[in-house]
């Protein structure tokens, strides 16, 4: 067991294999009350698969499964966990599918059952069908939402071949018709062995006595070799967007104005920043878009920004697009006054004022916010694992960025290629 | 040590202030909240005070110049906000910063933090026509916003068919005209009003610095005294809108058992009745998620001080009237399909909540304050006695005198439903 220790932050990350192959990384924090042990598989709605053993593999097929993997022969997977006084839930990203519970009480419990739950495939087709309804309206509470249909929108205007384009990745209706309990079976059998699997822990916990755990279980590497079509993603076109202007009705009547930016294959920037990439992606939406940049606060005054809906950093193997949303009654003069600033990007933040110190305390903050709160902190360690790091090191990386290296990043996101969407209200139509 | 012990506050108690000086928490947290008489101002004119206040402030040259501020104290926040409640309007002023060994030693920050706040509060707004203009074009673009969307349409219906006079219906900052005929002499005569109204001051790891309030504001501590009784519009029927949006939304009131506002067992009856009614293991969730599959999740809330619960979902258009049919049923019979498993797992849940909020000052402040207000006990350890006190027999007793109100429909646009 490897011991990192993040004495500004108050952490100490503990990671390894079991003799099993299992991988894990635990968080243990003081004065913290409950405890968050979760096990996130390393395949999640990315549709980088295009069939399993000869088996169509629909988009949303990984979020299918993660909705039925809570029935079990001993019954609710849910109810279980909360007679064991844990609250459990799961969720699926691009990257990956996490099945987590948090609980004040006895850990150990409720953690044999996560491990049984999640590598035992229990199922019917009946129980496969009657999801169906359930997932649609899920995704259904997506649809009359902006800044969901904005994001969509610009990962199509933005990319030619990207696996972000498919920012529906729990599935359509029409994608989800195609799910079946063989589909289900396949992916399960593919994916769901020990090794894609990783423990995270977060919170009141002792490393020793969950690895002891760990170390008594008895996990069969249920994953065969399967036949996997791969869907390559490799026709991408870093210099331009696939469409600069995209307008789509809104679908509350309102308008908005939105850019995306299409940041430079990842492969690239790792090459010129190493590692403090993924320290810039920390504090990127404060630095550009929040009302700490003049330039944004100036569009606010200015009436040209009513709201401010969103702002997001949406990853997915090479690529990676940076979106703001906003609500506005005048979408061109917001773009001419948005195109100024990202052209200028890079001289934003200068060295005589307390800008970019401001962003940085602000990050602090948060950070503390972070680490009190087991879920939280168990959320943020999966996201940097993502990218092969443990989360309290790019949190202290953030807080040592200098404003030189700052500005360097923020010139290459100025001449990153961008889309603008307009989502164009009752007035515009 | 009892195992209750561990939910002993020890708070402190002072006029109207109240304290909690033996709770460890990450974040500190302070809620001032003033009850203004609403015969002397509108929602209106305190919410673009509010507004004012938390986005321009006198102290600061500009918006940027607070945020700037606000990121220098370690993301600390000095939010105002305003809430139509059935007696009274509430002002509240919710400050808030993390604190850990290293700011507060380096920092003193929670000091830095209050002074800053009240600073705020005490110099006032900006009353110039652009921030006016700035605060006021927002309030009525959410108002527009909210307007718009089915959710909200399903409300309206609600009230003007069923509850007309019930507060937690109605638009949060009140109708666009009346946002755009607030003037910055209302808006002056509204801080007056706050500042002079009683008030009540709850917190959580300012303990060191209450004295810098106690010397600021100086007024009565508020209590409530009444409840008032909701007044329920005739005759039940299902009724149903088609609008633009694409969701479908249907609401479904049932009137509650009546219990007094100042009876703590009533309400802890109620608040575990609504708990079984909206956790995950609850017969309604079971049978209108899983079984019949009409939606992704039903929301049971309750209304005007707990006197009616509204159950709502978004489903398919096809889908609704066998969907109110089969929650009426299962909710107007309910005594048949609650269970003591989950009665039993409803407490230990709520026993957790309890627990985990001990060292989440964010959720336990507001929590706390709205206790101290209506003279329920100020400890945890007396609610979790209580709570223990209850028999599955009480809550069952409670499920039986629920009577439907009334149900409005939302019907939308989308067709993706695959049946």
């Amino acid at each position: 067991m490897d011991k990192a220790s993040y004495k500004k932050l108050g952490v100490d990350v503990y990671q390894g294999t079991t003799s099993s192959g299992l991988k894990y990384v635990l968080t243990p924090v003081k004065n913290v009350r409950d405890a968050t042990f979760g096990i996130a598989f390393n395949k999640g709605g990315s549709p980088d698969e295009l069939t399993i053993d000869g088996s169509k593999i629909p988009l949303g097929t990984a979020h299918y499964l993660e909705h039925r993997m809570f029935q079990t022969p001993q019954g609710d997977g849910l109810k279980i966990f909360m007679d064991m006084n844990a609250d459990s839930n799961a969720f699926t990203s691009r990257d990956t599918t996490f099945y987590y519970f948090t609980t004040l009480k006895d850990y150990i419990k409720p953690l044999g059952f996560l491990f049984d739950m999640v590598t035992h495939f229990y199922m019917t087709e009946e129980d496969v069908e009657r999801e169906r309804p359930i997932i649609i309206g899920e995704i259904e509470t997506n649809i009359d939402d902006p800044a969901y249909q904005f994001s969509l929108a610009a990962d199509r205007a933005l990319y030619f071949d990207s696996p972000l384009m498919y920012l529906d990745f729990i599935g359509t209706p029409e994608s989800l018709k195609q799910v079946h309990l063989g589909t289900l079976r396949k992916f399960f059998k593919a994916h769901y062995g020990v090794k894609n699997m990783t423990l995270f822990g977060t919170g009141n916990l002792d490393p020793k006595k969950v690895v002891d755990f760990l170390e008594g279980l008895k996990l069969e590497n249920i994953s065969s070799n399967m036949d996997i079509e791969k869907v390559k993603f490799d026709k991408e076109d870093y210099t331009r967007v696939k469409n600069s202007f995209v307008t789509i009705p809104s679908p509350d009547g309102q308008t908005y104005l939105g850019v995306a930016i299409k940041l430079p294959k990842r492969k690239d920037l790792v090459e010129k920043f190493g590692d403090l990439v993924f320290a810039f992606y920390e504090i990127l939406p404060e630095l550009v878009f929040s009302n700490i940049s003049k330039p944004i606060d100036q569009m606010m005054n200015d009436g040209l920004i009513i709201m401010k809906n969103s702002v997001d950093i949406d990853q997915d193997g090479e690529d990676a697009a940076f979106t703001a949303l906003f609500e506005t009654n005048a979408p061109e003069k917001l773009q001419a006054a948005l195109e100024h600033y990202l052209n200028n990007l890079g001289s934003v933040y200068s060295p005589f004022s307390l800008d970019f110190k401001a962003i940085k305390m602000s990050y602090f903050g948060n950070i503390i916010n972070t680490i009190g709160k087991s879920s939280a902190l168990a959320e943020e360690m999966i996201s940097g694992y993502e990218n092969h790091l443990a989360w309290p090191g790019i949190a202290a990386r953030t807080l040592t960025l200098s404003l030189k290296d700052t500005n360097a990043f923020l010139k290459t996101i100025s001449k990153a290629p961008r889309a603008f969407i307009k989502l164009a209200g009752k007035k515009e139509n | 040590m009892n195992e209750n012990d561990k939910f002993k506050l020890n708070p402190v108690s002072d006029g109207n202030f109240v304290t909690y000086p033996h709770i460890k928490s990450r974040n500190c947290v302070m809620a001032v909240t003033f009850y203004v008489d609403k015969k002397d101002t509108n929602i209106s004119a305190l919410n673009v005070l509010a507004g004012l206040l938390t986005s321009y402030p006198k102290k600061f040259k500009s918006n940027r110049a607070k945020i700037k501020e606000e990121m220098l104290l370690c993301n600390s926040s000095c939010v105002f906000s305003c809430f139509n409640d059935t007696t009274n309007y509430s002002f509240m002023m919710l400050v808030g910063c993390c604190s850990n060994s290293y700011t507060h030693a380096l920092t003193n920050i929670e000091k830095k933090v209050l002074k800053f706040a009240l600073d705020i509060l005490k110099k006032g707004p900006k009353t110039d026509p652009v921030s006016m203009t700035l605060v006021k074009g927002r309030m009525i673009r959410s108002t527009e916003d909210l307007k718009g969307s089915a959710d909200y349409k399903v409300l309206n219906g609600l009230q003007k068919n069923f509850l007309p006079e019930c507060v937690d219906l109605g638009l949060p900052m009140g109708e666009e005209e009346q946002i755009k005929a607030v003037t910055d002499k209302d808006v002056l005569k509204a801080l007056d009003l706050v500042l002079k109204a009683k008030h009540n001051v709850c917190e959580v790891g300012f303990d060191h610095e209450t004295n810098l309030i106690k010397r600021a504001l100086k007024g009565e501590p508020y209590f409530r005294t009444e409840k008032k009784d909701v007044l329920v519009k005739g005759p039940m029927q299902d009724l149903s809108i088609s609008v633009d949006s694409p969701s479908t939304v249907v609401a479904i009131l049932y009137k509650l058992k009546k219990h007094s506002f100042h009876d703590f067992k009533e309400r802890m009856i109620s608040t575990v009745f609504l708990a079984m009614l909206s956790s995950p293991d609850s017969f309604l969730f079971k049978e209108v998620r899983e079984k019949y599959g009409f939606t992704y999740g039903i929301s049971v809330e309750s209304i005007a001080d707990g006197q009616v619960l509204s159950a709502s979902f978004h489903t398919d258009p096809a889908s609704v009237k066998v969907a109110i049919k089969v929650v009426d049923s299962l909710l107007l019979d309910n005594n048949k399909y609650l269970t003591k498993e989950v009665f039993q797992n409803v407490v230990k849940g709520m026993l957790s909540s309890y627990e985990k909020n001990l060292n989440r000052a964010s959720q336990l402040v507001p929590f706390l304050s709205s206790r101290f207000e209506s003279k329920l006990p100020l400890d945890l350890k007396d609610s979790v006695e209580m709570l223990q006190l209850i028999t599955f027999q009480d809550v069952l007793d409670f499920g039986k005198e629920i009577s439907k109100v009334g149900s409005f429909t939302a019907v939308g646009q989308f067709k993706g439903g695959v049946k």
